[in-house]
C-alpha cells in the first residue's frame, strides 16, 4: 500500500507542476507569478515526499532553499508589478 | 500572567533553531556556533532596532491564537478547495474596509497574515494613517460579517500580545 | 503503521496542491486565483512534510523537512498579501475584464 501512495503522491505532485507551469506560460503577469509560486511549493513538497521515499536527506537542501526562493521571488516580482503601474500612470 | 520576551533573544533563539535544523545534529558544537552566527549581526548593528525592545506576551492567549489561526488555515482550504472542484462557484467577490485601531507593526503584520488565512479573504490594502485594512473577500455576502472576523483576529492578536512594548 | 499514516498524509498534501494548481486556471479573476493559490500551499506543504516525518526519515532530515515546511508557512500568507496588493493596485487604473471580478465595494465602521 505505501509504495502505491507514494507513486501516486508524487504522480498527483507532477500533475500539480505541469498546472502550475501552464499558468505560468499562459499571458498575465500576477498569475505567471501565481504559477511560478505555486511550483516553487510543488517543488518544495516533491523533495520531501522523494527524501521519505527513498530515505535519502542529499537533496533536503533543496526544499529548503525552494522555500526561501518562493518567498523572496515573489515578493520581488510583485514589487515590479507595482511599479509598472506607478511608471505607466 | 504576561512575559516580556526581549526581541533579541527571540532573534538569536530563532538563529540557532534554523542553525541547528540545517545541520541536523543537535551537539554542544552545533548549538554553541548557532549562537555565535545568531548574535554576531545583532552585535555589528549600531543602529536603534526594534530588536532592542521586548515584546509582552501571554502564553496561553498566544496558544489560543495559534490554534485559532491552525483551525482558520484548514477551514480555509477545506472551502477554497471546495469551491476549486464544485462546477459553479456562488456568491460575488468584494472589498471591505476595516478600521483595525491602534496596534503595533508586529501585531499588524500577524493581523494580515491571519486574515489571509482565514476563510476566502485576502488583505489587499493597508492604510496606517487610516487605521484601516482591506480585505477582499471570495464570497462577500455580508461585508459586517468580513468585519466581524477581522476585528475577532485582531482581539486575540491584542489579547496574545498586549500593546505595550517596554525597553529591554 | 506510521509508514502508512505517513503515506496517506503526503498523498492529501499532493491532491491539495493538485487542487491549489486546478484553481489558479479555473478562478474568474487574479485576486480569486490568489485565493487558490495561498489558501492551500501551507497546508499541503504542512501535510507533506508531517507525513513525512511521520512515515520516518534519517535523524539529520527531520529538521530541513520541518524548517522548509515552516518557512512556506511563514511566507506564503506574506508573499500572497503583498501580490494581491500589487494585482489590485493595477486593475484598479485600468478597468478590464480583470477588474470586473469586484463586484461591490463596502465600507464598515464601527
Amino acid at each position: 500500500m505505501t509504495p502505491i501512495l507514494f507513486t501516486g503522491s508524487l504522480l498527483l505532485l507532477g500533475i500539480a507542476a505541469a498546472l502550475a507551469l501552464a499558468r505560468a506560460l499562459r499571458p498575465g503577469d500576477a498569475d505567471r507569478v501565481l504559477g511560478l509560486d505555486t511550483l516553487l511549493a510543488v517543488v518544495v513538497m516533491a523533495v520531501i515526499v522523494d527524501a521519505a521515499r527513498r530515505g535519502d536527506d542529499t537533496y533536503l537542501d533543496v526544499a529548503v532553499v525552494a522555500a526561501l526562493l518562493g518567498f523572496v521571488g515573489t515578493v520581488m516580482l510583485a514589487w515590479y508589478l507595482g511599479r509598472k503601474e506607478i511608471d505607466h500612470g | 500572567m504576561t512575559l516580556a520576551i526581549p526581541v533579541r533573544s527571540i532573534l538569536i533563539l530563532a538563529g540557532v533553531a534554523v542553525w541547528v535544523l540545517l545541520w541536523g545534529t543537535l551537539t554542544v558544537g552545533t548549538v554553541l556556533s548557532g549562537v555565535v552566527v545568531a548574535s554576531a549581526p545583532l552585535l555589528l548593528d549600531r543602529q536603534e532596532g526594534g530588536w532592542r525592545r521586548a515584546v509582552h506576551l501571554r502564553p496561553l492567549s498566544a496558544l489560543r491564537l495559534f490554534l485559532h489561526v491552525a483551525r482558520l488555515a484548514v477551514v480555509g482550504t477545506a472551502r477554497v478547495a471546495w469551491e476549486v472542484l464544485t462546477p459553479r462557484n456562488r456568491g460575488v467577490p468584494g472589498e471591505v474596509s476595516v478600521p483595525y485601531g491602534p496596534m503595533t507593526d508586529g501585531q499588524l503584520s500577524l493581523l494580515v497574515g491571519a486574515i489571509t488565512v482565514t476563510p476566502g479573504t485576502i488583505v489587499v490594502d493597508i492604510d496606517p494613517d487610516a487605521e484601516r485594512v482591506t480585505v477582499h473577500a471570495l464570497q462577500l455576502e455580508d461585508a459586517t460579517e468580513v468585519a466581524r472576523e477581522v476585528l475577532d483576529l485582531r482581539e486575540r492578536i491584542v489579547d496574545a500580545l498586549p500593546l505595550e512594548e517596554v525597553a529591554a | 503503521m506510521g509508514e502508512l499514516s505517513g503515506a496517506v498524509l503526503m498523498f492529501v498534501g499532493a491532491s491539495l496542491a493538485v487542487v491549489s494548481a486546478i484553481g489558479i486556471h479555473r478562478f474568474g479573476s487574479p485576486l480569486a486565483r490568489a485565493h487558490a493559490a495561498g489558501k492551500a500551499a501551507p497546508v499541503a506543504v504542512v501535510l507533506v512534510a508531517i507525513g513525512a516525518l511521520v512515515h520516518g526519515v534519517a535523524a539529520s532530515a527531520g529538521g530541513r523537512i520541518a524548517l522548509a515546511a515552516a518557512l512556506v508557512v511563514i511566507t506564503s500568507p506574506i508573499g500572497v498579501h503583498v501580490l494581491a496588493r500589487a494585482i489590485r493596485r493595477v486593475s484598479d487604473g485600468h478597468v478590464g475584464p480583470e477588474a470586473q471580478g469586484v463586484a461591490s465595494r463596502g465600507r464598515y465602521r464601527s
